[in-house]
């Protein structure tokens, strides 16, 4: 990275800084002489005039308007796009308000449609039933009409009338009318005065009362009922026409509004980054950091456009400032998809290791370690090759495919070495175990765990212990060779256990690990013996590559017995298909979390030096 | 009679490993599902310190393999 300091005339900084974001490769910094304090010369930051203040209260304002308006449009596709002002102009704000208005209207034509028809939907029958009936009360008074749903029970339907007879005076009428599937519909007519009596009286007795929609409140009864049945051979068109009205106002609007919320955005981001700009009466400058790869371009870019008036200076990296410069990470191509693996711990500090190679070479090993089946890892390659070719996700999918297809073709890999389609039908299909049966041979699957992880966190002390001693950290470095050299003592003695090497190599490993052990309690004390204990649990923690494995295989396993022993054969076949389906997402899951944690847990601490300041540069969109 | 004892040992071995696992991660699931509710990005980290206490069981395992197998 290259520490870069832009500096110019002060008429220029606005330009200036919009290049800048458009070039988007520069993390801002406040100038070192700023952040020491106020009295160095002229030089101070720039504020906001009072034009300014304006603006970015205008432009916060609509960026909150845009998006409550873009999260109440529904999904669309393209139309014609309207234009808008941008979004510090006045007349941003109403032409906002208008389209939220445009909106609402547009949302409530479709709701009170959707009202009616509902209404139509759920009471058709009854409402059929109900509109031949006319209100009427036995005496003089204002008729109030009310429907009701109730089923088929005279004795009910009885009681009732006496109830409302009695609370009314007797001034009131009950009519049913059948309405089929064993319900009735029921028109009461009470005088107007005894409504709220009667609507508790309804309420308390569990009554279903017919509610209309509001647009019919004012209308009696029994003619909202009549207009509504009229209406429901119109009501479907209607409502996909208004519902078209609203696709076509979010289609020709959401553009709009996204691009003014990313106007809005980039030139908040402008005003903010004023503040961490210096200015003197007469210039400017603009400090940051950038790759070192990138300031031969932005330099020629920013002398092109200001003609020479607006210059860039860049330094490496002082001493001290190694926690301020931000980290990129730099990769081959193939290897960039291993790098969102890292997005879980923090970022690694400017100038200490990136791990991402070694990810790539382990994490997909001890994957397949685990799964270690051809027929998962044939499945799990077609489904990362159709996640890729889909292009779910967009950048973030395709890296996750990438690393998904080479967890895979581990996966097939390992398969093929331990015999394995499906459990125990790789068999049947004449595929003989080439490196150990899982199944069999439990103890040597633990072994090969237990050596793969020795490798590894010997790896991790390894790198630990280089850069520590890169850095002149001498007694640390110490410390960690004392650690690589009790790994390397424990590899023979490990082989002796398992009988592969003869008792004479226990001697000169019971040496190693004497040196290891005293190059240890040199470089950190006695609490690096503390230290030696917990490398040989880190490596012990690798036996989980052989426990995940034996499960996955024996589950497969259970399911191919399943198969053969249940009858009927379908029955038996689904069930195994089942259980494989269980065995293959469990195979999935697991063995992933249980890589990422030997890498972040067993690996990373040996050498990780995480803590790094993210690289974020100032750019449009961000 | 030995071969009863094996079982009953292993079962142990697996068990109490089991169980203590079981105990970490519900204390640890309480207060990553507090975490995550303040700070959604820890959702990675949380799912990772679940998988840690993982190794007491998975030892567990591999004591009872042991015993089972007589180290054979």
């Amino acid at each position: 990275m290259a520490k870069v300091q832009v500096l110019g005339p002060r008429r220029l900084l606005d330009e200036t800084l919009a290049l800048l974001q458009e070039q988007g490769v520069l993390d801002l910094r406040t100038p070192s002489l700023l952040e020491a304090g106020p009295a160095h010369g002229s030089l101070h930051s720039v504020p906001l005039r009072e034009g300014e203040h304006a603006i970015e209260s205008a432009l916060e304002a609509a960026l909150e308007s845009i998006g409550q308006l873009l999260a109440a449009l529904p999904p669309a596709g393209r139309g014609a796009e309207i234009s808008l002002p941008r979004p510090e102009d006045p007349e941003f704000a109403p032409r906002i308000a208008a389209l939220a208005g445009e909106r609402s209207a547009l949302e409530e034509r479709v709701a009170a449609l959707k009202d009616e028809w509902n209404v139509v939907d759920r009471y058709g029958r009854l409402l059929a039933a109900l509109a031949p009936l006319r209100p009427a009360l036995p005496r003089p008074g204002e008729p109030h009409s009310i429907g009701l749903v109730m089923r088929h029970d005279s004795r009910a339907l009885e009681l009732l009338e006496a109830e409302l007879k009695n609370l009314t005076d007797g001034n009131c009428s009950v009519q049913a009318r059948a309405a089929g599937e064993g319900q009735l519909a029921v028109l009461v007519t009470i005088p107007r005065q005894y409504t709220k009596e009667v609507a508790a009286l309804l309420f308390e007795r569990g009554v279903e009362e017919i509610r209309l929609p509001a647009r019919y409140s004012g209308r009696p009864l029994v003619d909202a009922l009549r207009l509504l049945l009229s209406r429901e051979r119109d009501l479907p068109a209607q409502i996909a026409a208004a519902e078209a009205d609203m696709a076509r106002f979010a289609a020709q609007a959401a553009p709009a509004l996204r691009r003014a919320l990313r106007e809005a955005h980039d030139r908040l981001a402008r005003l903010r980054a004023l503040a961490t700009c210096g200015e003197t009466h007469y210039a400017f400058v603009v400090t940051g950091w950038l790759p070192r790869a990138r300031v031969p371009p932005l330099e020629a870019c920013l002398e092109a456009t200001s003609r020479g008036r607006v210059t860039l200076v860049a330094y490496p990296p002082q001493p001290g400032e190694e926690e301020d410069v931000p980290v990129v990470l730099e990769n081959p191509r193939w290897l960039r998809p291993f790098e969102r693996l890292l997005a879980l711990v923090p970022p690694p500090t400017y100038g200490s290791l990136d791990p991402t190679p070694y990810l790539a070479i382990f994490f997909p090993l001890l994957f397949g370690l685990m799964l270690g089946d051809a027929g998962f890892g044939v499945l799990g390659i077609g489904a990362a090759l159709a996640w890729r070719s889909r292009g779910w996700g967009g950048d973030a999918g395709r890296d996750y495919a990438a690393v998904a297809l080479a967890c895979s073709l581990s996966a097939l890999l390992f398969g093929i070495l331990f015999g394995e389609v499906f459990g125990n039908l790789g068999a049947g299909l004449g595929l003989r175990p080439l490196l150990l049966d899982r199944r069999q041979a439990v103890l040597s699957f633990l072994s090969v765990a237990i050596g793969v992880g020795l490798v590894h966190v010997s790896l991790g002390t390894a790198l630990g212990a280089f850069q520590s001693l890169r850095h002149r950290h001498l007694r640390e470095g110490l410390a960690r060779v004392g650690r690589l050299l009790l790994l390397g003592a424990a590899a023979p003695a490990g082989l002796v256990l398992v009988g592969v090497a003869s008792r004479a190599a226990l001697l000169p490993s019971l040496l190693l690990a004497g040196a290891g052990a005293l190059l240890a309690l040199a470089g950190e004390g006695p609490m690096a013996l503390l230290d030696l204990v917990l490398s040989l649990g880190n490596v012990l923690s690798y036996a989980r590559l052989m426990a995940l494995g034996l499960a996955s295989v024996l589950l497969a396993e259970v399911a191919n017995h399943m198969a053969a022993a249940v009858h009927p054969a379908a029955v038996g076949v689904a069930l195994a298909l089942l259980l494989h389906t269980v065995n293959f997402t469990l195979g999935l899951v697991s063995p992933l979390i249980a890589s990422l944690r030997l890498h972040y847990v067993e690996f990373f601490e040996k050498f990780y030096e995480g803590g790094g300041r993210p690289y974020r540069p100032f750019a449009l969109g961000t | 009679m030995e071969r009863v004892y094996s079982a009953v040992a292993a079962a142990f071995a697996i068990g109490v490993g089991a169980l203590a696992t079981a105990w970490v991660q519900s204390r640890i699931g309480t207060a990553g599902a507090g975490a995550l509710s303040e700070k959604p990005e820890l959702r990675g980290a949380v799912i990772v310190m679940l998988a840690i206490p993982e190794t007491l069981v998975i030892l567990g395992f591999v004591v009872a393999v042991l015993i089972l197998t007589g180290g054979q």
